[in-house]
């Protein structure tokens, strides 16, 4: 049975960066999103969110689609199938670590 | 990262469209102003003009709701909570809401039409105040305001005229959407600022920050 720090070792990177898997935990409440959104909620820049985004498209977490309000365009993002089962996967993977820390015993050093 | 963090980023995503709490509030206000003027200038108010009162201020209300989601599409941005349903569900449930609806205004005499209505949007209240426990309990303030109206037109009170029973109701039912829709877009503007990452300082390049 994996230790608690080999479950951490096996973290998926592309998830596991804070403003991704804040991006990816607010889409997976949703359909979709648009840009102004994401930026609402992560309070990243727009050069900082648009390379997050396209990084997170081209691993297939998301899919980004153009779309227009009137005259207005509007870029709509939305988990794919695989980027839902990604961040179920890391829940699974993150409780698993939280449930081995929690058994673990401090470490006794021999004092000389 | 914060877990509270991301659960609050889930509560603000799943309950985006709830949170614009704006549009209930304005809502609420015309239709407090309208049934409360009706209620005021009528020499003898009775449960079908309220219920025409009730009609004119939905029309009031129709553009400034327009014009608020407007409003927060530019501020916070779009989203869509769901896939789109098929029609016929939503068409059933409201047909078989109308049927009971109308069955209980045929069968009791004391049940005024609009009545099913106000009472479905009271038990929806305090549903979404249990859902979204500590919250929203705000949503409370809803049923207390039917429960008020309720009792205040009770035969044992006798405080209300029988034919005033229902634009009092909604009076106050509009009333207590003010508070909850302002509430509501508090909490919405609330949990943005607070789920929002801290912006590292910026870093200019030659020593300068």
């Amino acid at each position: 049975m994996p230790t608690p720090f080999e479950h951490l070792a096996a973290f998926d990177r592309l998830v596991h960066e804070p403003a991704r898997l804040a991006i990816l935990t607010a889409l997976s409440a949703c359909e979709k999103a648009d840009f102004v959104f994401l930026r609402s909620l992560t309070g990243l820049t727009k050069g900082n969110l648009s390379s997050h985004l396209v990084k997170l498209e081209q691993g297939g977490l998301v899919a980004i689609e153009k779309a227009f309000a009137g005259k207005q365009p509007i870029t709509y993002i939305a988990l794919t199938g695989e980027g839902r089962d990604v961040l179920k996967a890391y829940w699974k993977r993150f409780d698993k670590v939280r449930k081995g820390l929690r058994h673990l015993k401090p470490l006794r050093v021999n004092q000389p | 990262m914060n877990q509270e963090r991301l659960e609050r980023i889930r509560l603000l995503s799943a309950r985006f469209h709830e949170l614009q709490g704006l549009r209930v509030a304005l809502a609420g206000a015309i239709m407090a102003l309208v049934v409360g003027g009706y209620l005021l200038t009528a020499p003898e108010p009775s449960h079908d003009g309220a219920m025409i009162a009730l009609l004119v201020s939905f029309v009031l209300i129709a553009p400034g709701v327009w014009s608020l989601k407007r409003y927060y599409a530019t501020t916070f941005g779009r989203q869509v909570a769901g896939p789109r349903r098929k029609p016929w569900p939503t068409l059933l449930i409201w047909w078989a809401y109308f049927a009971v609806a109308w069955t209980l205004n045929a069968q009791f005499e004391a049940i005024p039409a609009g009545a099913p209505a106000v009472a479905t949007v009271a038990f929806a209240s305090v549903w979404m105040a249990i859902r979204d426990w500590p919250w929203r309990a705000y949503y409370l303030l809803a049923p207390a305001a039917v429960g008020i109206g309720f009792i205040a037109s009770a035969p044992v009170t006798g405080v209300l005229a029988p034919g005033m029973t229902l634009g009092v109701i909604y009076l106050l039912l509009g009333a207590s959407m003010v508070p909850i829709g302002l509430l509501d877009h508090l909490l919405l503007v609330r949990l943005v600022k607070e789920v929002r990452e801290p912006q590292p300082a910026s870093v200019e390049i030659g020593g300068h920050t």
